[in-house]
């Protein structure tokens, strides 16, 4: 029995966490787990539409408990990093599109309003991921991008990292991820408007 | 209470007659009596303790493998093992064997679900607080070979124990936990 391969690993790390998933610390522990996985062996994975199931699930299931947040969110990021929302991660994208961004925001939204036990860097990395996660939703898809501004959620991130900064007296890169964000946005906006750079 | 001089004996006797299974048996046994074992040495037989408590968990767990069939002897060296004060002096290589003996050894005896919840117990004490060491240590030596058990690595172990057993619940949180702390570290065969 061939046990010990990525796939392998992969599989039942999948199996562990749809099982287990309503545990908080094995979903943390599992979701960073594939995290590593993924960012060391991004080519081998085979699973990664169960994979962002199982983290957005997780997300929504323990907003409440904010340790699980900050793999999930990295866990989307680097499966959507490289493939963008419309190929191998999510096939249909309408269909779970709105639905992930909703829940990633919910998730980060939750680590913003501050959990003493993460750090600033984490909550840092989060920001920063779902405003990536963002522009690679909105790039190129206007009902994406329609649906995010509706909702005011680039406002509400602006504000909530506002607060963040000046708490700690730091100049942050979410920035530049931000401008991305609403340049494209703003592309959108505009009938026949320029694709985003 | 065990005094320290009989503390260090029954490990030297662990260790000497670690293949015979009516010793090891009594020796647990007794062990298992005396749960208030000596945590901070006297300092006159500091060294001698430290080095005996630093073995401890590796003595119980080598016994536990060499006598796994031994249900007697398996209860006793978990039980004993989740009375331990926590030591965080452990290097990464005990820990690895420690736990690499007690996954099998506890898919062997499933019918014993009061082991879960030591087993837990164990897990959250000893290896958690041996999280940051276990990290510095294999990233510092990146090309020691890792940790063989029955001709596999740990991480076999682990997701046999996975694929073995994938509703328990105690289990996919002591595993995910170890293989979220050895994903980064392992050179994990091709597929």
């Amino acid at each position: 029995m061939r046990i010990c391969g990525i796939t392998g690993l992969e599989d039942v790390l999948c199996t562990t966490l749809t099982l287990h998933l309503f545990d908080a610390k094995v979903a943390m522990y599992g979701l960073a787990a594939c995290h590593a996985l993924q960012k060391l062996f991004s080519v081998r994975m085979c699973q990664l539409r169960r994979l962002m199931e199982l983290a957005a699930n997780a997300l929504n299931m323990h907003a409440s408990t904010g340790y699980v947040t900050p793999h999930a969110v990295a866990m989307i990021y680097y499966i959507i990093k490289p493939l963008g929302f419309t190929r191998r991660a999510a096939p249909s994208p309408f269909a779970c599109l709105h639905a992930q961004i909703f829940l990633i925001l919910f998730g980060a939204m939750r680590v913003l309003q501050g959990y003493p036990h993460i750090t600033f860097v984490a909550k840092k990395t989060v920001c920063t991921q779902v405003f990536e996660i963002l522009y690679l939703a909105c790039v190129n898809n206007h009902e994406n991008a329609a649906a995010i501004i509706r909702c005011g959620i680039v406002e509400f991130l602006v504000q909530a990292f506002q607060g963040l900064v000046r708490i700690h007296r730091m100049t942050s890169q979410w920035d530049h991820h931000r401008e991305k964000l609403e340049q494209t946005l703003l592309s959108a906006q505009i009938p026949g408007g320029a694709p985003a750079p | 209470m065990i005094t320290n001089g009989q503390y260090v004996e029954l490990m030297r006797g662990m260790h000497e007659f670690v293949l015979d299974l009516p010793t090891q048996v009594a020796i647990l046994r007794l062990l298992h009596q005396h749960l208030d074992i000596p945590n901070q040495p006297e300092r006159s037989a500091a060294n001698a303790v430290e080095a005996s408590c630093h073995n401890m968990h590796y003595r119980i767990a080598l016994s536990m493998r060499f006598h796994a069939q031994d249900l007697q002897l398996q209860l006793l060296g978990i039980e004993v093992m989740s009375h331990l004060k926590s030591n965080s002096s452990y290097n990464h290589t005990e820990v690895l064997y420690i736990v690499a003996a007690l996954l099998p050894v506890l898919h062997r005896h499933p019918q014993q679900s009061s082991w879960t919840a030591n087993w837990h117990e164990f897990i959250d004490a000893r290896v958690h607080v041996n999280c940051f060491r276990i990290t510095v240590c294999v990233t510092a030596q990146a090309t020691t070979p890792w940790i063989m058990v029955d001709g596999h690595n740990i991480f076999t172990v682990i997701i046999q124990s996975l694929q073995l057993h994938p509703r328990d619940h105690m289990l996919a949180l002591v595993c995910t936990q170890l293989l979220q702390q050895f994903v980064l570290f392992i050179r994990i065969q091709d597929d």
